[in-house]
């Protein structure tokens, strides 16, 4: 019943989260776009953009990419140019470029991870059926990728839908099945019936023998015969007698 | 159950999904891609080309302040009111009054996408639902064989169908084989049963 409703979750929640993870592809850019221009329009101004786009007609001189080169790239323009000498609006310009520029770089690897991550616990879900505890791992562990990255990209709320299905499949799957107390003792101590044993004291299978079982699946017409027990064939009824 | 046809049903199910999602770019690209790209081209050049006026007249039109005339707030949010209340009959009327077929070209192409944006997006969502009932039915397939195989297929086909209609048929169509093949494979049984069943059948 447990793997069951584990295998439902995880393939329910592996499924919302594999098309919230490729939707993050359309809304993470939209949000970066529109938070730049919220910034644009509430702490810059006209010299920023002016400044901005001074920069980009120089960018091909950038030759350390760090932080601390971009900063001196941004003093270097300042110097050169004839429009504004404020080497602080370069500077403040450029410190803001570049914090946009990296926010992008993480989100794309974010989005790449969200996708690899829901793929992952898709197949943690069918795997969960034959190996529980592997699966499980699979779905836990993706569910928390996939909760951090959705948090960092502002896109939790169609994410958490998935997450809370992913997480209550892997904790399904790793929650050991119980067992009733005769069946579990059974499995300690396996007996032999009694009417497994005969004189020879050796204990034989009660299920009925056929000698050409395997031609019978190959599609090789199988013979009508009685099926023979072991314990009773001519030798040791000899025996017997 | 056939497992090289649970395989491909769910290989096929995992790739429509993620060509549906991804069906608003590719049928984007496919619907009005050479359009765009050689507006563009015709427009573009030094300094912005005829790009650069049209942004001019844009603000005009809509009665921005100039760049550097203004502040910079301002300047952004009249630029964005244009855009969100812009229509094709707006960029025809400017073409008119400014004289520049770029404008008719923009128009043109604007009204094209528009028309074209309601079967996008009823595409997508079709061929989403279509692509979720594909990996349900290759489940299903385990234990009811020829209900989740016909499942399969006909999500394959429905699939292929409504990514025609947002008009972006090539990725879908790689998915939709997979599904198809699946699901015919998940009706026919595994290779065991359907030895038994022809024995039985030349018993009788």
């Amino acid at each position: 019943m447990m793997k069951k409703a584990a295998f439902a979750l995880g393939y329910a929640g592996s499924i919302l989260a594999l098309i919230f993870s490729l939707m993050m592809i359309y809304t993470v850019p939209y949000k970066i776009a529109s938070n730049v221009v919220e910034q644009a329009k509430n702490g810059m101004g006209n010299k920023n953009v002016l400044a901005f786009n001074e920069m980009v007609l120089h960018a091909g001189e950038i030759t350390d990419w760090s932080e601390r080169g971009i900063l001196d790239f941004a003093a270097s323009v300042a110097k050169k140019s004839d429009v504004l000498t404020d080497r602080y609006v370069y500077e403040n310009t450029a410190s803001f470029a570049y914090g946009v520029a990296w926010g992008a770089i993480i989100c794309a690897v974010l989005i790449a991870l969200s996708v690899i991550c829901a793929l992952v616990s898709f197949i943690g879900s069918l795997v969960c059926r034959k190996a529980r505890r592997g699966g499980g791992i699979m779905m836990l562990v993706s569910a928390f990728i996939l909760i951090l990255a959705a948090i960092y990209t502002e896109t939790i709320l169609p994410m958490a839908a998935a997450c809370l299905l992913l997480t209550l499949g892997g904790i399904f799957a790793l929650v050991p099945a119980g067992k009733p107390l005769a069946a579990r003792q059974s499995a300690r101590m396996p007996q032999a019936p009694a009417q497994w044993q005969n004189l020879s004291g050796y204990a034989y299978p009660q299920q009925p023998y056929y000698p050409q079982a395997p031609a019978r699946s190959a599609g090789v017409p199988f013979p009508e015969e009685e099926p023979r027990d072991m314990a009773q064939s001519e030798g040791e009824r000899n025996i017997t007698e | 159950m056939n497992k090289a046809g649970y395989c491909l049903s769910i290989i096929g199910g995992v790739l429509a999904v993620v060509f549906s999602v991804l069906l608003v770019i590719t049928g984007l690209l496919f619907f009005a891609g050479n359009d765009v790209s050689r507006f563009i081209s015709n427009n573009g050049g030094q300094g912005g080309g005829n790009l650069g006026k049209m942004w001019e007249k844009i603000g005009d039109y809509y009665k921005v302040s100039p760049f550097l005339s203004g502040r910079l707030d301002k300047y952004i949010k009249g630029y964005e009111n244009a855009f969100e209340t812009m229509t094709a009959s707006d960029l025809e009327d400017m073409a008119d009054k400014y004289g520049m077929d770029s404008f008719g070209d923009l128009a043109r192409i604007y009204r094209k996408i528009d028309a074209y944006l309601p079967k996008l997006r009823i595409g997508v969502i079709a061929c989403l639902i279509a692509s979720v009932a594909a990996l349900i039915g290759a489940q299903a397939a385990r234990k009811y064989r020829v209900g989740g195989g016909i499942t399969v297929v006909s999500a394959g086909a429905l699939t292929v169908i409504f990514s025609l209609l947002a008009g972006s048929i090539l990725p879908m169509a790689a998915a939709s084989v997979l599904l198809v093949a699946g699901g015919l494979m998940q009706m026919k049984g595994p290779k065991a049963q359907r030895a038994s069943d022809v024995q039985s059948g030349g018993d009788a």
